[in-house]
């Protein structure tokens, strides 16, 4: 036994357990083909399938004021302009 | 989209904002630079958001980082940068969702107007940009990987990925990728030096395993998006540090405390010591339990520098915490602001040292943020669409734009204002320039307007409501689902 138990250190030292990347990928192949997208879906219970939110298109409006050229005296400037360019 | 200010060539650049998917060595620019000057930390933000195509409705999750010291900014931080000043900062994702891509029962979304037209927390701009800020986090071991043959095994899986992602953004096949640029260099740095230190043989089997794995992978049919996609989701699972935020203060009782902020669990702490054990982690306040949040001057003598901050509970109890510096007591209060107003109120902010200034201008003109075409008429609607009511907000896409939304009989129309460059607002369609929106609506609130042979008034103005629900606000994916699960 001290010989057999030599030889697995000596086998573990050589040839130890390496890390490998495929074993984060289990299904890809086998079950799903190939198809990442499918499988990433099934393997993490559902995802949205686009994130992109959908932002309508506003058209502005057009306005006037009636009375533009008689409007209220200029407001005096409350703020200073502090934000620059 | 990526540019520098015309300006800031000519002169010497003192300030300089940096992009994470730049450290890609993508063309042109890979950062904004300004000349000495002023200037205020979210109008910073907010030009690092055009520069990469990123809408305001987004821009709440971002802040500025500098990398020398971890030590984010407050929105309103002031940067007075003289001749002589040099500052770089990062345009970071400080506001970070677990489960925000799933679409199971467990998943961060963004509140609808109805059951069913939730939307995602991110879009694929921002899922991009947090995939570049993580890859460099990643590789450049700013967050540490735990260090077991479990973990290595997922830190292989997404170099992988990575390099899948690189060969198909430059159009060739991973294996060229493979043959040109080293695989350890899409590994953390720790995990390179510890493949280094394994013997010619094991360092050579590693490298075996991953290129025939590489060669199979490449059949695979897939797209930049998924890849990166995975990638994240990964990181997520890997290690919570990519997320959580962590402070050294002091408690009341002078014992030394690690304070630990994250989306889904609030704010937490332990005792120092025991930082690595999970389960010695206590519940401080989840983010709506906050009402208010204040900073003041230690008292103490002999720590001029350090800062209390106290937390004002719903319960009516509250807490305090000692931090070192002025700079991190900020930090820490604008990292708790930020989220409460992505879980709870989006018109609301918790401590006035570090309020957004144009959140402060929003709530004087009780103007809505980003939100979309569909809340703001929703929300006029659910008000009986009375004559003469609006609705100011911010537009969903351009920050120096505002709608006025109002109802006119069964429609809804949407006058612009817009605020130039130095600041003066303008009602599109008249002359007139304001110096603020408020000033410029109680102008026009006694006029008369017309829009489309219509006659009207904005006579009343629709607030937004306090802890209103609307696509401002997350719903995180801890806290169950209220509304039924996402459409078919």
């Amino acid at each position: 036994t001290m010989l057999l138990s030599n030889r697995r250190f000596l086998v573990k030292k050589i040839w130890p357990t390496i890390p490998t990347p495929e074993s984060k990928f289990q299904g890809l192949f086998t079950v799903y083909g190939g198809d990442f997208q499918e499988w990433l879906e099934q393997t993490n219970g559902g995802l949205w399938l686009t994130t992109d939110f959908f932002i309508s298109n506003e058209f502005a409006s057009s306005l006037e004021v009636l009375s533009e050229h008689c409007l209220c005296p200029s407001l005096p400037s409350l703020k200073e302009d502090v934000r620059g360019v | 989209a990526h540019r520098e200010s015309p300006e800031a060539r000519a002169s010497a650049a003192v300030l300089r904002i940096h992009f994470y998917h730049s450290a890609q060595g993508a063309a042109d620019c890979s950062f904004l630079s300004y000349p000495p000057g002023n200037y205020v930390a979210e109008e910073l933000c907010i030009d690092g958001a055009k520069a990469c195509s990123i809408s305001p409705l987004y821009c709440s999750l971002f802040g500025l980082f500098r990398e020398r010291d971890r030590l984010w900014f407050s929105p309103n931080h002031n940067f007075q940068l003289d001749e002589i000043a040099s500052e770089d900062l990062f345009f970071r994702i400080r506001y970070y969702f677990p489960g925000w891509y799933s679409g199971g029962a467990s998943r961060a979304y963004r509140y609808g107007v109805a059951k069913g037209s939730e939307s995602p927390v991110f879009d694929d701009i921002i899922m991009s940009y947090l995939f570049f800020q993580w890859r460099n986090d990643f590789v450049n071991g700013l967050v540490k990987i735990p260090n077991s043959h479990e973990s290595q095994e997922e830190c292989l899986g997404m170099a992988v990925l990575d390099m899948t992602r690189t060969a198909k953004e430059r159009h060739l096949s991973p294996l060229d990728i493979y043959h040109t640029i080293s695989y350890k260099s899409f590994l953390p740095k720790d995990m390179r030096a510890q493949i280094q230190d394994c013997n010619l043989l094991t360092r050579k089997r590693i490298r075996f395993r991953f290129k025939r794995f590489i060669q199979q992978f490449s059949q695979c049919r897939t797209t930049v998006r998924d890849l990166k996609l995975k990638y994240l989701i990964n990181m997520e699972s890997l290690e919570k540090a990519f997320y959580t935020e962590t402070f050294q203060v002091k408690d009341a009782s002078g014992g030394q405390l690690v304070i630990l902020v994250a989306a889904d669990s609030g704010i937490q702490w332990c005792a120092e010591k025991l930082k690595d054990s999970d389960k010695e982690l206590q519940t401080l306040c989840d983010f709506p339990d906050v009402t208010y949040i204040s900073i003041k001057q230690a008292s103490k003598e002999g720590a001029a520098e350090s800062r209390v901050v106290t937390i004002n509970k719903q319960d009516g109890k509250n807490r305090e915490l000692e931090f070192p510096s002025l700079s991190e007591a900020l930090s820490f209060v604008s990292l708790v602001d930020g989220y409460y107003r992505l879980t709870t109120d989006a018109h609301h902010y918790l401590c006035k040292e570090v309020a957004p200034p144009r959140l402060v201008e929003a709530i004087i003109s009780h103007c809505h943020g980003p939100i979309s075409m569909e809340f703001a008429t929703n929300r006029l609607q659910r008000c009986g669409n009375k004559r003469g009511l609006y609705i100011l907000r911010c537009s969903p896409k351009d920050f120096n734009k505002y709608f006025l939304t109002f109802p006119v009989e069964v429609q809804f129309k949407h006058c612009q204002i817009t605020r130039s460059a130095s600041g003066k607002f303008n009602l599109s369609g008249t002359k007139r320039n304001f110096s603020s929106s408020q000033e410029l609506l109680s102008c026009y609130q006694k006029e008369t307007v017309r829009s489309d042979s219509v006659i009207f008034q904005f006579s009343k103005c629709c607030p937004p409501k306090s802890k209103e629900r609307s696509c401002l606000l997350v719903c995180r994916s801890n806290k169950g689902p209220e509304v039924p699960l996402s459409p078919s």
